[in-house]
């Protein structure tokens, strides 16, 4: 009866150790994240209106106009070794009235956002050709709507009042485009 | 005499519950291996719920031998991930899809980790039990790659 139990000992310790036996398999996963570039002004539906009119007092300086109701969400995915993205902007729609300056000068980021978001240029005139207005844009997104990524600051100012035309209501589009640097 | 019976029942016993060379293979099911990314409607948003769009399935199988083992054989499986390219801030999860006789636990999404973790047990032989995968922590952050991991499931019996 010793032997016995000297053997199921034996055999326990076996078992517990080196006569487990095993096997396996696997299964391979895999996803792509893709390039997004995703740009947008918001709120969208409302224009932003600048009336020039004659100043109030004859001899006045014509006030400068502000509007800031409108802010920049984007989002965006950055390959490594690839170059940050940047943000453009330029008037379309035809070129402003001369002697009157358009400015944009895009605030610092606000908001739900996270990641590697842009750094603003700060003021510029804007006009035609494409402005950088953010830069050192990586994989960031800033949230979505109101008070949510870059705030815009447009001003308009009347440079040369010797150089002003009448105009009837015009309507300009300013474009955003969001790109490798 | 009867000390020598014994003594080769009891081997007979541990021998057939023991090293019996079972078998574990895992199929995936009609979703592929593949995740996807969901879209991104509007910008300033990150990807929804920070899942990728879609589950993935599999099924797995466990088979024995022996005959005796393929009722009675008690197994536990583990699960692990072994990343070919991977980045930390995406995980995997794993459940037990459907309910099977026989096998318990691992009904309950479970991150799966980079080394082995108990994920269910049962016994006998199963053909059928089916494994439904998650991918979380997707993320705009995560730089645009190609990324692949493997998941690797072990049976031990015991």
């Amino acid at each position: 009866m010793k032997f016995a139990i000297y053997l199921l000992t034996i055999l326990t310790i076996f078992k517990l150790g080196v006569l487990t036996a095993q096997d396996n398999d696997d299964i391979d996963f895999n996803i792509k994240i893709q390039e997004i570039s995703l740009v947008n002004v918001v709120p969208n539906n409302q224009i932003i209106s600048f009336d020039i009119t004659v100043a109030s007092t004859v001899g006045e300086e014509f006030p400068v106009k502000y509007n800031s109701s409108k802010w920049l969400n984007y989002t965006s995915t950055h390959a490594s070794f690839t170059p940050l993205k940047i943000i453009k902007a330029h008037i379309g729609g035809g070129t402003l009235p001369e002697g009157i300056a358009l400015y944009l000068n895009v605030g610092s980021i606000s908001g739900q956002g996270a990641g590697q978001l842009g750094i603003p240029s700060g003021k510029i005139t804007l006009n035609n050709s494409p402005q950088t207005v953010l830069s050192s844009i990586g994989g960031a997104y800033t949230g979505r709507g109101k008070n949510n990524g870059h705030q815009l600051n447009y001003s308009v100012k009347i440079l040369d009042y010797e150089k002003l035309i009448s105009v009837q209501n015009k309507k300009y589009v300013v474009y955003y485009t969001l790109l490798e640097d | 005499m009867r000390i020598y019976i014994l003594s080769i029942l009891f081997s007979a016993l541990f021998f057939s519950f023991s090293g019996v060379a079972q078998n574990i293979n895992i199929i995936p099911l009609g979703t592929g291996t593949t995740f996807k990314t969901p879209k991104i409607k509007r910008a300033g948003d990150d990807f929804k719920n920070n899942k990728a769009k879609n589950k993935l399935k599999a099924k797995l199988k466990i088979s024995f031998p022996n005959q005796f083992s393929q009722y009675y054989q008690y197994w536990t499986v583990e699960i692990r991930r072994e990343d070919l390219h991977w980045d930390d801030r995406l995980s995997i999860w794993a459940r037990r899809k459907n309910n099977t006789s026989g096998v318990y636990y691992g009904s309950y999404y479970r991150k799966v980790h980079n080394c082995d973790d108990f994920f269910f047990n049962g016994y006998g032989s199963k053909n059928n039990i089916q494994i439904e995968f998650e991918l979380r922590g997707l993320s705009v952050l995560i730089p645009a790659d190609h990324y692949e991991t493997e998941i690797v499931f072990t049976v031990l019996d015991y």
